[in-house]
């Protein structure tokens, strides 16, 4: 392969994605995609994921051939230029990263791709290697050659499989096209990247446990410094970047910083590709400019909440993160403002919550996971957790005190302060945040024994009202017979008898049945 | 370069950690997971400190100290976030402490009362420990009081609800001794130490080192003595089998001697306050008087024993045509050493194609055991099976040694009936409310109680070699030497190679000699000599690292900065100036050695002499 013959291609390649293109995009002519903004997501649906031609007719490997002719140091300047941040979510510069590893001295380095998305309801990775996986390989190889690596490693989550899948023949074709391999377009520089699968363990996204479960090792973080920077991958320098940061740095190289540093906010350049979810009339993968409001996501991409329902959050980070309060949706979302206010950008959940979610209830589903996704190497994240857990449990199912949340924020800076990773010293999050904005829900279920949401079993009573049309299609589900009555009589449900199993609910017609 | 530290500056020099730095000013960090020889775990983080510039709380066991740090370790913030881990760490612990056997020696324990611990501030929670016993499906056991002993090994018990997961036994068995059968199994707040696939202790190549045990932090693993009288039966916890043995020592009609290992006299002191590497031989002697032994010998005349036979043996070989490779004039029949217990495990289970390379020579321990139920019962003129011998051992495997098969000289009864730790012996005499401290020294028992220098420094690495090398160059030379010292095999590396000029194989060949210590080194000492890359005409092998001075039955120490290494120096220095001293530096110069040989056993590889001191060994399967 040289520039001449990726001309070539491209050449001949244009119509058809030309087509493609314009097809896509009459095909999703609405709001949620024309107010987006695609640049990691440039070629997605659009290429043909696996073919290496159609991706060099997108200017693919045009940004590796323009790197084979700078020096090493100014594709970091670029790199440093653009503003791009880290986006495996603690937004680290990547510049700095690269800078750092290519001033390790070493005759061995290594580049690995994290791809072990992990946060629930988070799959902007699996899009990117899915429909796109050239654009990693290529940025790979580009990161290889600026910082005199010979090898790379795609750590990829085995629950994806169809991303595993495309980016084994993306590496196969790759290999054949002399894309990857030795002596690539004629230099002296070699580089080949490997596929390693991770067996489902969300602390392998930390990058010391990464490099653990690469190496053959339990996936267990360990203390930094040394950074993997230094010492990383078999004890050598190692570069560490999420998938979505490395899908587009080809193109920062290709047209220049400035494609990416005049996009986005002050210090966070760029766009960021949030999956949206939850309460919400139109959910999925969104890309826009850093800096966007929640109000603009929620209104104008996602279209709104969904109907009969009153917005109270969004959920940001995920289990790292934290929940922001509906009246502050004017904020700018990037990594500082998010940071500012508890919560976190983090790799790019963006769930909505409406007035039926239970912030508490929130705060224990994430605790939950946390506490079995803890390696459980370190003593605070390893038990702190589920002791954060059974205070939380214990409020909800109404033997909450007052004293309860003191405790809930002494241990939860305890975990912060003296956990090992990243892991535990975010895990706390969702619950500091949910105290902070919805203080008062708490002290209802402490106070008043009761779940404004409706959602804590253990404070919601089951009520019958006015709108019975006496049909008796609650009595006949009833598994103990709390409800009593018979056809076109009134029914009666007792509290006593009743174990909120919630049958009766969905089977209602009228929705004549609301827990109170 | 200058630090602060609880606003007072200090000066430091070269690379050091806060913790190290601390320590050294007198300010005692409390640390659970961080031992020197280990190196860094950073798991337990009950070390941190508050360093300025950080935003959150730092390890002090891991971070090294740069100019102009500012530290504090007993701000309010320190206190209570130490105090909250350890409280979390007690939420999740069997608080049996008063019938625990390291009552007195947990770094939990004291580490919680000099914080003022609220055991019970946060509720405990179950786990669910997967693969459970007997290969039963996942279970919910409650960590507090249910739990699942890991019973199956005989020398080694698990405790996991005692467990706090800092990870030192797996670190120490899977680097410092290439075995690595520990590790840490499920995640989570489900993790927990254990073996492959869930199994039990037992049915992995276990080779009962103990190094785990000297290095758990709580009484998570333990020893256990399992003599064959108590085999089978229900035993939970070390004062079972310690009542067991004062049973025994109450008994009239029973004859109750003790054996008191090389190493033990140099260590025991340290369980009652003495400095590490105190001679408390004489002190040792009173006390096993006191607790009723019947008789107290040396183990260190059965060493002189084995080294007259394994010197014997190793002549043999030298001059044998069939060992060597005559196009390249190697040596290719390597004698390895016999006398670690834990090493035959290794070997057994690992390298049965090395079996016939291990001498055959039993170890002090079964020399003993023979020798006292053969020729001592015949002097004394007590029937054997009256006899109770019990070895004080600064190991766990020798326990196994006494079960293992074909070890006994008879079938009617065992060698040794009996082996315990130097920690067990502890508890014993903490027991009796004896003050240790205060006893006057007491001499060893005749006939049994006479040994050579060469005998004492078997407890340390190069010991047994250098023994060896003392024996076998006079007798090659046949002339007495001035210096009987051999530098070049001391010292706690874990593989020291010598070339003994003086003295030549048949085909004129300097003998050459490696000494190992540490399981990991025995590893790459077999690769080396497999490879042809090395060969040796004697291989010493001992699995513990610095050999039986840092045994895995040896007494826990408590520093800030745990160090065993350092403790097993100290220990072994003092048993080469006690060689130094001795006036019976040679193993062949032991009149008692020369006169058993004469009234009773013949000569070394006699035939009597094969019969009682040598052994032979089986292959071991590695799972059950």
């Amino acid at each position: 392969m040289n520039k001449k013959k990726l001309e070539q291609i491209k050449e001949q390649y244009k119509p058809i994605i030309e087509e493609k293109r314009a097809k896509w995009q009459e095909e999703h002519d609405t709001p949620f995609y024309t107010r987006q903004t695609r640049l990691v997501l440039r070629n997605v649906e659009i290429i043909e994921p696996t073919s290496v031609h159609e991706y060099i007719a997108t200017d693919g490997y045009f940004g590796f051939a323009k790197a084979l002719t700078m020096q090493p140091q100014e594709i970091i300047d670029i790199v440093k230029e653009s503003g791009m941040r880290g986006r495996g979510g603690a937004g680290f510069s990547t510049g700095k990263k690269w800078q750092f590893v290519h001033d390790a001295q070493s005759e061995t380095k290594y580049i690995v791709c994290n791809a072990d998305e992990g946060d629930p309801g988070a799959f902007m990775d699996r899009a990117i290697l899915e429909n796109d996986p050239y654009s990693v390989l290529e940025s790979m190889t580009i990161a290889g050659y600026a910082l005199g690596a010979q090898k790379g490693y795609i750590y990829c989550r085995a629950e994806y499989p169809q991303a595993v899948k495309n980016c084994k023949a993306a590496i196969i074709a790759a290999r054949k096209n002399r894309l990857l391999g030795d002596n690539l377009f004629g230099t002296n520089f070699s580089f080949n990247i490997e596929l390693r699968l991770g067996a489902g363990a969300f602390v392998c996204g930390e990058e010391t446990a990464l490099i653990a479960s690469i190496e053959g090792k339990r996936g267990e973080p360990r203390p930094r410094p040394p950074f993997p920077a230094v010492s990383g991958l078999y004890g050598k320098p190692t570069l560490i970047n999420n998938v979505e940061t490395l899908s587009a740095i080809p193109m920062i190289i290709f047209e220049g910083a400035e494609r990416w540093n005049k996009i986005g906010s002050p210090n966070n350049a760029g766009t960021k590709v949030f999956a949206l979810a939850g309460n919400i009339t139109n959910g999925g993968l969104i890309e826009v400019p850093m800096g966007i409001t929640i109000k603009e996501i929620i209104y104008e991409i996602g279209g709104g909440y969904a109907e009969g329902s009153k917005v109270k959050a969004v959920q940001a980070g995920g289990p790292s993160g934290g929940c922001i309060p509906a009246s502050m949706f004017d904020l700018p979302i990037d990594f500082d403002s998010l940071q500012s206010v508890g919560s976190i950008l983090g790799s790019g959940g963006l769930v909505v919550m409406c007035d039926k979610v239970c912030m508490i209830d929130v705060a224990k589903f994430f605790i939950k996971f946390s506490v079995d996704e803890s390696c459980g190497k370190c003593v605070p994240c390893r038990i702190g957790n589920i002791k954060l857990l059974n205070i939380l449990e214990k409020i909800t199912s109404g033997r909450g005190e007052e004293s309860d949340l003191c405790e809930l924020e002494k241990l939860s800076k305890t975990i912060i302060e003296t956990s090992l990773c990243g892991l535990g010293q975010s895990s706390p999050n969702p619950v500091l945040s949910t105290l902070t904005h919805f203080r008062e829900e708490y002290l209802d279920h402490i106070h008043n024994r009761r779940c404004g949401a409706g959602i804590c079993r253990e404070l919601t009573t089951y009520e019958i009202n006015e709108k019975c049309i006496m049909c008796t299609a609650c009595i006949k589900v009833c598994p103990v017979d709390a409800i009593t009555g018979e056809l076109k009589k009134p029914h009666y449900l007792s509290k006593e008898k009743c174990i909120k199993c919630n049958k009766c609910v969905p089977i209602c017609p009228v929705d004549a049945i609301v827990r109170v | 370069m200058k630090i602060k530290i609880d606003g007072k500056e200090y000066k430091v020099k070269g690379e050091k950690t806060i913790l190290e730095v601390c320590a050294d000013v007198g300010i005692n960090i409390p640390n659970l997971c961080y031992s020197k020889n280990l190196g860094l775990l950073s798991s337990c983080r009950v070390c941190v400190v508050e360093v300025e510039g950080r935003w959150n709380l730092v390890p002090a066991c891991g971070e090294i100290v740069r100019a102009g740090m500012v530290i504090n370790t007993n701000s309010p913030r320190v206190i209570n976030a130490r105090k909250t881990i350890l409280e979390l760490l007690l939420s999740d612990h069997e608080l049996k402490c008063i019938s625990c056997s390291r009552t007195t020696d947990c770094r939990l324990k004291l580490a919680s009362e000099a914080a003022q611990c609220d055991a019970e501030r946060f509720q405990s929670n179950p786990h669910r420990i997967d693969g459970a016993t007997h290969g039963s499906p996942p279970h919910t056991a409650k960590s507090a009081d249910v739990g699942r002993l890991d019973k199956a090994n005989n020398y080694v018990r698990r405790n996991p609800n005692k467990c706090i997961l800092c990870g030192r036994c797996v670190k120490v068995c899977a680097e410092h001794q290439e075995v690595g059968v520990l590790a840490v199994n499920g995640r989570g707040f489900d993790a927990h130490i254990g073996v492959a696939w869930g199994n039990e202790l037992g049915s992995v190549p276990c080779i009962t080192c103990g190094q785990c045990v000297v290095n758990c932090p709580t009484a998570a693993l333990e020893e256990t003595s399992a003599p064959r009288e108590l085999e089978g039966q229900e035993r939970n916890t070390n004062v079972e089998e310690i009542k067991f043995l004062r049973e025994k020592l109450g008994d009239k009609g029973t004859h109750v001697i003790v054996a008191t290992a090389p190493s033990t006299r140099v260590a025991i002191g340290e369980a009652f306050g003495l400095p590490s590497g105190t001679n408390a031989e004489g002190k040792m002697v009173a006390v096993l008087k006191r607790l009723g032994f019947d008789r107290v010998f040396d183990l260190n005349l059965a060493a002189d024993f084995t080294i007259m036979e394994e010197g014997t043996e190793l002549l043999k070989r030298l001059h044998k045509m069939t060992n060597y490779d005559l196009k390249t004039r190697t040596f290719i029949n390597t004698q390895f050493t016999s006398c670690c217990p834990a090493w035959i495990n290794y070997v057994q289970m690992m390298h049965p194609e090395l079996l016939p390379n291990v001498s055959t020579t039993k170890s002090p321990q079964q020399i003993f055991g023979a020798l006292a139920k053969t020729y001592y019962a015949q002097k004394m003129g007590i029937d054997p099976k009256n006899i109770f011998v019990v070895m004080l051992m600064p190991c766990i495997a020798k326990s196994s040694e006494a079960n293992r098969e074909g070890i006994d000289h008879s079938k009617e009864f065992k060698d040794v009936d009996m082996s315990i730790t130097v920690r067990q012996l502890s508890r014993m005499v903490r027991e009796a409310g004896i003050d240790f401290a205060k006893l006057k020294n007491e001499k060893y028992d005749d006939p049994l109680g006479l040994s050579s220098g060469a005998g004492l420094i078997f407890g340390t690495t190069g010991g047994v070699s250098e023994a060896a090398l003392r024996t076998i160059s006079e007798k090659m030379l046949c002339k007495r030497l001035n210096n009987v010292n051999f530098e070049n095999i001391r010292g706690e590396q874990g593989i020291k190679v010598a070339e003994i000029d003086t003295i030549q194989d048949s085909h004129g060949n300097p003998i050459r000699v490696a000494v190992v210590s540490g399981i990991a080194n025995a590893e790459r000492v077999i690769k080396d000599i497999k490879s042809g890359r090395e060969n040796y005409h004697f291989v010493e092998v001992m699995a513990c690292p610095g050999g039986c001075v840092n045994g895995g039955g040896m007494p826990v120490h408590n520093d800030i900065i745990q160090d065993n290494f350092a403790n097993a120096r100290r220990r072994a220095s003092t048993m080469y100036n006690m060689d130094q001293y001795n006036n019976l530096r040679r193993a062949h110069d032991n009149p008692v050695v020369k006169q058993i040989y004469k009234e009773f056993l013949g000569e070394p590889n006699g035939e009597i002499a094969y019969k009682l001191l040598h052994t032979t060994y089986k292959p071991r399967k590695k799972y059950d």
